[in-house]
């Protein structure tokens, strides 16, 4: 239920850029977000649904582009995905190229509103 | 046919938050002025923390505290009793603290004339993980009896912080707890994370955390 705050930041962006361009309504808004976020996409929804009446965003349809866990090699840079669940729980995550364990997160935190659809 | 655009916006959603949370980082490195932010579950021993951080650190540097709770101020009372100035922040029902939370709070604190502003956020591993405060490191603080599956159920919040203290270390061996699985688990979100284990109530191993913190202190003075 940790998603409330965040949908009205959404709703807050989409309308800001929604008046920007002039727009009459606001059919959908999409979004990146990262599997470590652990969004609840229904309850984004109800309560964008709930905050978002009677505005140009009412009805608006929110869709959500999950970003996957991707690590990249220190040593190597090859980029390789890996399970949320796994990646916690190993005992030591090795590049599948190189079999170092030295990398970074390329992906897996965004949070971020990527584009709107306005009429 | 009506007419439909697509407008690319590309912005985080926390945008605002964050900018607000860069502002209050500038103004404390102006002022040489350290913070601290310091999440846990309500349980795990924030409060002990604080009083344990106040009470090593106290008589080097001017110390002040940003209580948040939801709805009560037993916490601001305890700490104030340590003769430090608190500013009780109650949310009202919020499970976190955002910057402008903390941008209100720091004015109250006379935030200029201090050194350390610990902030000690609302008890939860969700929401607080999501929020840039300003602060220049976040703390996460565990305990044994919450278990070394954790990590498994609150990835973000321990892939976000600079230091992780495990507290009640003197209820170990417990067998719902292995501080080398917490330890994996933690350190394969987030490499650069420095790890202290410690009990606030018998005293073993505060003194590695407050040593540590008095070093990022210094370095943000010097």
């Amino acid at each position: 239920m940790h998603e409330l705050p965040f949908t009205k930041n959404i709703l807050s962006i989409a309308l800001k850029f929604a008046e920007k361009n002039k727009a009459k309504k606001v059919k959908a808004i999409y979004l990146r977000i990262g599997v470590l976020r652990d969004m609840q996409e229904d309850w984004l929804r109800r309560y964008f649904a709930y905050i978002s009446k009677d505005t140009i965003a009412e009805e608006a349809r929110l869709y959500v582009m999950p970003e996957p866990l991707i690590l990249v090699c220190n040593n190597c840079g090859e980029q390789f995905g890996i399970d949320l669940q796994e990646f916690v729980d190993a005992d030591e995550i090795a590049c599948p190229a190189c079999k170092q364990s030295d990398y970074y997160m390329e992906s897996g935190t965004e949070f971020i509103i990527q584009s709107i659809e306005i009429e | 046919m009506k007419d439909i655009h697509l407008i690319d916006i590309r912005q985080a959603i926390l945008s605002d938050n964050d900018n607000e949370a860069d502002k209050i980082r500038a103004g404390l490195k102006e002022h040489k002025t350290f913070m601290l932010n310091l999440m846990a579950s309500p349980g795990a021993g924030k409060t002990s923390l604080v009083m344990a951080i106040i009470k090593a650190l106290s008589p080097c540097f001017k110390i002040g505290v940003i209580e948040g709770d939801i709805d009560s101020i037993v916490d601001a009372e305890k700490v104030s009793e340590q003769g430090v100035p608190v500013v009780q922040l109650r949310t009202g029902g919020a499970c976190h603290l955002d910057a402008p939370m903390i941008a209100a709070s720091l004015e109250k604190l006379n935030w200029k004339e201090l050194d350390l502003v610990i902030i000690e956020n609302i008890g939860n591993l969700v929401c607080p993980a999501e929020f840039d405060t300003g602060a220049n490191v976040r703390v996460m603080m565990t305990s044994v009896p919450e278990g070394d599956d954790k990590v498994l159920k609150y990835p973000l919040m321990f892939s976000v912080c600079e230091a992780l203290v495990i507290n009640k270390i003197d209820y170990l061996p417990d067998p719902g707890f292995d501080i080398e699985t917490l330890k994996k688990r933690v350190r394969n979100l987030n490499k650069a994370i420095e790890m202290f284990p410690l009990s606030c109530r018998k005293g073993e191993g505060v003194q590695v955390f407050t040593d540590w913190l008095a070093v990022q202190i210094e370095e943000v003075k010097a």
